[in-house]
């Protein structure tokens, strides 16, 4: 496949998600994935499961109030 | 100070004021970012005991250390650093990196580079097999998807929490990413 290498797609897909690329690598991977089917694919999952992340475990839990009063406990107890 | 000013009050005025021994200052600065400071004690140590132990430790180090909090980076990524040092102090009981790592190459084929990546996005929308996917996944993996990807930390001050260039935390992520989806993978196979 002419243009840019599979493998150097897959090493570039974190700065192609996090917009970290200049537009000349970005044209160079859009074309590469125009033509790829599996690097296409693959990419669509990485960036999916990504995004999916942040949106399910993105909020931190609330501390359970145990360890929120043992905290606050411990830090009334310093001098 | 009121109350209520003090919850509007920026991190770095709040510091400040810790620092002169203010502790309803440092009450809200606590309130503010003890969930960022247990999850990330908690993606280290694995253990809610652990992570709970790093969590004071964390803040009373903080309380103690107010005055020498310079402004170089924001006060959630001082704290994060500080718990970063607890924990790992604490003895990390996750499988650590393998010495040898593999290349980014075989790790792509890991995550399902050239098979059947869309198995893993219907995975990925469960949100408990996602939790475990993270959890099973080296510490390394696992604090800068915790910093990066649940905090939403930069990568400049993600880089220096970690002491690594962004260069490296760059690498580190994307190799993170591609074990996370490569346990999703692993995980869909072995079901």
């Amino acid at each position: 496949m002419a243009g840019i290498s599979c493998f150097r797609v897959l090493d570039k897909l974190s700065d192609y998600l996090d917009g970290a690329l200049d537009p000349d690598e970005v044209s160079q991977i859009n074309e590469h994935v125009t033509a790829c089917d599996e690097c296409r694919r693959f990419g669509a999952a990485f960036s999916e499961v990504i995004q999916r992340l942040r949106e399910h475990l993105g909020e931190a839990e609330p501390l359970d109030s145990h360890v929120r009063q043992r905290l606050r406990a411990r830090l009334r107890a310093v001098g | 100070m009121p109350a209520q000013q003090s919850k509007d009050e920026p991190d770095a005025e709040l510091i400040v004021r810790s620092s002169a021994g203010d502790r309803q200052a440092f009450e809200v600065l606590v309130s503010r970012h003890e969930q960022a400071v247990y999850r990330l004690a908690r993606a280290i140590t694995r253990t809610n005991e652990d992570a709970e132990d790093v969590l004071q430790e964390t803040f009373l180090s903080a309380f103690r250390a107010a005055e020498g909090y310079r402004g170089t980076a924001s006060v959630r990524t001082w704290l994060l650093t500080i718990a970063r040092h607890a924990a790992i102090r604490y003895g990390v009981r996750a499988a650590r990196l393998p010495t040898a790592d593999v290349s980014t190459e075989d790790l792509g084929l890991e995550a399902g580079w050239g098979s059947d990546p869309e198995t893993i996005v219907i995975r990925a929308q469960r949100e408990q097999l996602l939790k475990d996917a993270l959890e099973s996944l080296p510490f390394q993996d696992r604090e800068i998807l915790v910093l990066r990807e649940l905090e939403g930390i930069s990568g400049d001050e993600v880089a220096q929490l970690l002491g690594v260039s962004r260069t490296a935390m760059k690498s580190r992520l994307h190799r993170a990413r591609l074990r996370l989806l490569a346990k999703l993978k692993k995980e869909h196979a072995n079901a």
